[in-house]
């Protein structure tokens, strides 16, 4: 997204729950797996999926409403998934 | 307007409350008071063409409303209602939101945009995704303002919310201006302390660097991604240093080796004149004086020549 040049603020809601979805069915298919690697991998997506819940929630309060505006007035979006 | 995440009904329910409240409340109240109607040419890369402007009632002057000071902002809603045209203007605004949020949401194929990028041979097709690609919503509500459709009015107050740079939203510009000051390793960086080293920085960078030096929390040159950028440096220059250095080693000993091959010519030469061979300058040297003519005495060597004398006919028996 760096790389664009038009604007970008309406996607910071869909990224964020696109990498909260990400980690949450990587969490899923990895919960039962009693392999070394997969058990340090789950580990390791469940600490950073904590790390970026902290973040959003302090985001949230400050440009929350910035962000769901910028969402819903996003035509091809609206109120889906926001 | 703000959400509550212990309220019961659904966030899609109170997000639609709070763009209703907001469209309503906060644009229309303060933009009413300051409507003009006389069109002004307005450069043509703005978000929405300005052309259109005028015919929404914002005010062509102070399109970002920068004029306006907290006065206004505090100002309670039951003053802006009594000014003229603001129930006409809210009405207008509430009625295009709620089409807007009631109406379905568009499909990127059906809207007609070209997805220029499935044209582009050059750009990374692993970049492309359902998720994150869509259209220029840009495109969208200008199409929409240039074509005095339904949401005319609701086209200024995306103008206005999509004019605001990421950049300066919270955490975008935790990563844009703290970026630098905190490195990619591990930090322990308070948002305090953060917000100090930027709000300094830049102080220090707006003042020709005053106070650089003065106050190390404040000295930007001491900050962990700067010492961290310099420590590469060094090590990047160190690395050409001994490039550098293999080369002139390089160098050096190829002139060395030039150096004794010149010398082994030489006493290649030598060897070969006195013991070997003789070359061009031993048969120069040579002369006739060598070899001594002798004359009638060679001829007479030969007449004294150990070899017998041919026999003759009369030598045989019977001849």
């Amino acid at each position: 997204m760096s790389k664009w040049h038009t604007i970008t603020l309406h996607h910071i809601i869909t990224v964020y729950n696109d990498i909260f979805d990400h980690m949450d069915g990587v969490m899923r298919v990895l919960a039962m797996k009693k392999t070394q690697w997969k058990e340090d991998l789950y580990f390791a997506v469940k600490f950073a999926q904590q790390k970026l819940s902290k973040y959003y929630t302090e985001v949230t309060p400050m440009t929350g409403m910035l962000l769901i505006l910028t969402h819903i007035l996003d035509p091809f979006w609206k109120l889906r998934s926001c | 307007m703000d959400i509550n995440p212990d309220d019961n009904t659904s966030y899609t329910t109170q997000h639609h409350m709070a763009f209703l409240k907001y469209v309503e409340n906060e644009y229309g109240a303060k933009h009413t008071r300051s409507l003009v109607t006389t069109p002004e040419s307005i450069p043509n890369n703005n978000l929405i063409p300005s052309t259109m402007a005028s015919s929404t009632g914002q005010s062509s002057h102070d399109r970002y409303d920068l004029s306006s000071d907290d006065e206004e902002h505090s100002m309670p809603n039951t003053v802006a209602e009594t000014t003229p045209g603001y129930s006409d203007r809210a009405a207008r605004l509430s009625t295009a939101a709620r089409l807007y949020l009631n109406s379905p949401s568009e499909l990127p194929q059906n809207w007609g945009q070209i997805n220029l990028k499935l044209h582009d041979y050059h750009s990374d097709p692993m970049e492309i995704s359902c998720t994150f690609w869509l259209p220029d919503i840009t495109d969208w509500w200008r199409q929409h303002e240039e074509t005095h459709s339904k949401y005319t009015d609701l086209s200024n107050v995306a103008r206005v919310i999509f004019s605001i740079i990421p950049q300066c939203v919270g955490v975008m510009a935790s990563v844009s201006l703290g970026g630098d000051v905190i490195g990619w390793g591990q930090s322990k960086t308070t948002v305090e302390t953060l917000r100090k080293q930027v709000v300094g920085r830049h102080f220090t960078r707006a003042n020709d660097g005053l106070l650089a030096g003065n106050d190390p929390v404040l000295d930007h040159t001491s900050t962990d991604n700067n010492i961290e950028l310099r420590r590469e440096a060094e090590q990047k220059k160190l690395h050409r240093m001994a490039k550098v250095h293999d080369l002139l080693e390089m160098w050096q000993g190829s002139q060395n080796l030039l150096a004794k091959q010149i010398e082994y010519r030489a006493q290649n030469k030598h060897m070969t004149a006195v013991e070997y061979s003789s070359d061009t300058e031993d048969i120069l040297k040579a002369s006739w004086s060598h070899f001594q003519h002798d004359g009638t005495t060679a001829f007479k060597l030969l007449e004294k020549s150990p070899v017998p004398p041919a026999l003759s006919a009369k030598d045989f028996p019977g001849g």
